[in-house]
């Protein structure tokens, strides 16, 4: 009898009824750069920890814009995101999706790698600088300026002093 | 008259400490490989002073690049700019008193790369250039030590971001834990109290000295490290 009387309380069924309505996948409405509107299930977007702050704060009735992706690559990432809703579903077709997804052109690598930085999505992030270091790897900084096309800002001086700094790095 | 007076001083000088020994019955301390303690290597008062880890690896350290077995009791301020000939590195202290002349150039060069910067900005680069410290960062700290020198030297953006202590961190503690010693902090703020540099180029020279040194340290002076810490034996 005690126990029973902890859910006679007033609030017990408005809370159920308020959970109930939260529970329904919402359907958001995102916009990229060039004014696309991508309409995405909660769940899917929710992946995202910025777009996660927004619901969570009640701002997400109306369109999320979304300034810093354009179309082609929110595009990706939401394809990403379905994807990863349910991850234990299968995780060798998963791992295979994700070397799929990430064998992609440097531009479009770049764009990913800004958007989930912008967007915090945490597998996405981890993938897509995983990727960048594999490139990295083992690459002289000639090698490293031309494949990412970065242009050396350093004085001749400087560069001599930096490279005698990092002199074991170059020892073979 | 010479001879006589030399011949008695180096006896004295070698022999006279053993003779001590035998008579009073002490048996004179052997290292693990069965020698006795000669001059060359660390006496045991010094012994002594080696209280920490990092101390215990700087001296082992000087020895090797020094290539003689006396290492100064305390070191002085030269200390770091004798590192610097060593590692043909530019000396990085703040006690240095710098020329007028050179405070000058710094004054230029700040000035100059103050100009590049706002070039940089308004060039619109291409390519990675444009990654944010944190993206850049999350890259990095997946590199390898070479790697991570090597990326270094790209670009200043690079440099700024590859100067992250977190960064170096596992490297240098690598070096340490394998030592079988534990990690302090201490160890580290005695480190860089003694030679002068910052943490990240110190975990540089260590990572420079191991190309040269033989892996197996033991083989360097069995005495320091028979005082090894191991909490688990």
């Amino acid at each position: 009898a005690i126990q029973s009387s902890r859910f006679s309380c007033v609030g017990f069924p408005l809370a159920y009824i308020f959970l109930a309505c939260k529970k329904k996948s919402m359907a958001l409405k995102l916009k990229s750069s060039d004014n696309k509107i991508f309409e995405v299930e909660e769940l899917v977007a929710v992946q995202s920890e910025t777009i996660k702050s927004l619901v969570e704060d009640g701002c997400a009735n109306n369109v999320i814009p979304l300034p810093n992706v354009d179309s082609k690559t929110l595009e990706l990432v939401l394809d990403w995101c379905k994807n990863h809703v349910d991850v234990k579903l299968d995780e060798e077709k998963l791992k295979e999706y994700e070397d799929k997804f990430i064998e992609v052109d440097l531009a479009v690598l770049y764009d990913l790698l800004m958007a989930a930085n912008y967007l915090n999505i945490k597998d996405l992030l981890n993938r897509a600088s995983q990727k960048v270091a594999d490139m990295l790897k083992g690459k002289k900084p000639e090698q490293i300026r031309e494949t990412f096309n970065i242009v050396n800002d350093f004085s001749p001086e400087e560069e001599e002093e930096i490279r005698k700094e990092n002199l074991w790095a170059f020892e073979e | 008259m010479k001879k006589s007076e030399e011949k008695p001083l180096a006896k004295s000088g070698v022999e006279s400490s053993e003779e001590n020994f035998r008579r009073r019955g002490w048996r004179q301390r052997r290292d693990n490989f069965g020698r006795f303690p000669t001059r060359q290597r660390l006496v045991s008062s010094e012994l002594v002073m080696i209280s920490d880890a990092g101390q215990r690896l700087l001296r082992i350290v000087k020895l090797r690049s020094f290539g003689t077995g006396y290492v100064r009791q305390r070191s002085s301020g030269d200390d770091a700019r004798q590192w610097s000939v060593a590692m043909e590195m530019k000396p990085r202290r703040r006690g240095l008193v710098e020329s007028e002349e050179q405070g000058e150039n710094k004054k230029m060069k700040s000035i100059v790369v103050e100009e590049q910067e706002e070039g940089s900005e308004s060039r619109s680069g291409t390519g990675f250039v444009d990654l944010d410290r944190d993206s850049l960062y999350n890259v990095f700290k997946r590199l390898d030590a070479v790697s991570l020198g090597r990326a270094e030297c790209v670009n200043k953006q690079c440099r700024m971001v590859a100067q992250d202590w977190r960064l170096w961190e596992p490297f240098a503690t690598m070096f340490w834990t394998s030592r079988g010693g534990y990690v302090s902090v201490d160890a580290f703020r005695n480190v860089i109290r003694m030679t002068g540099f910052p943490r990240i180029v110190y975990t540089k020279i260590i990572l420079r000295m191991m190309k040269h040194l033989p892996l197996d340290f033991y083989s360097i002076d069995p005495r320091v490290f028979s005082r090894q810490i191991k909490p688990w034996v």
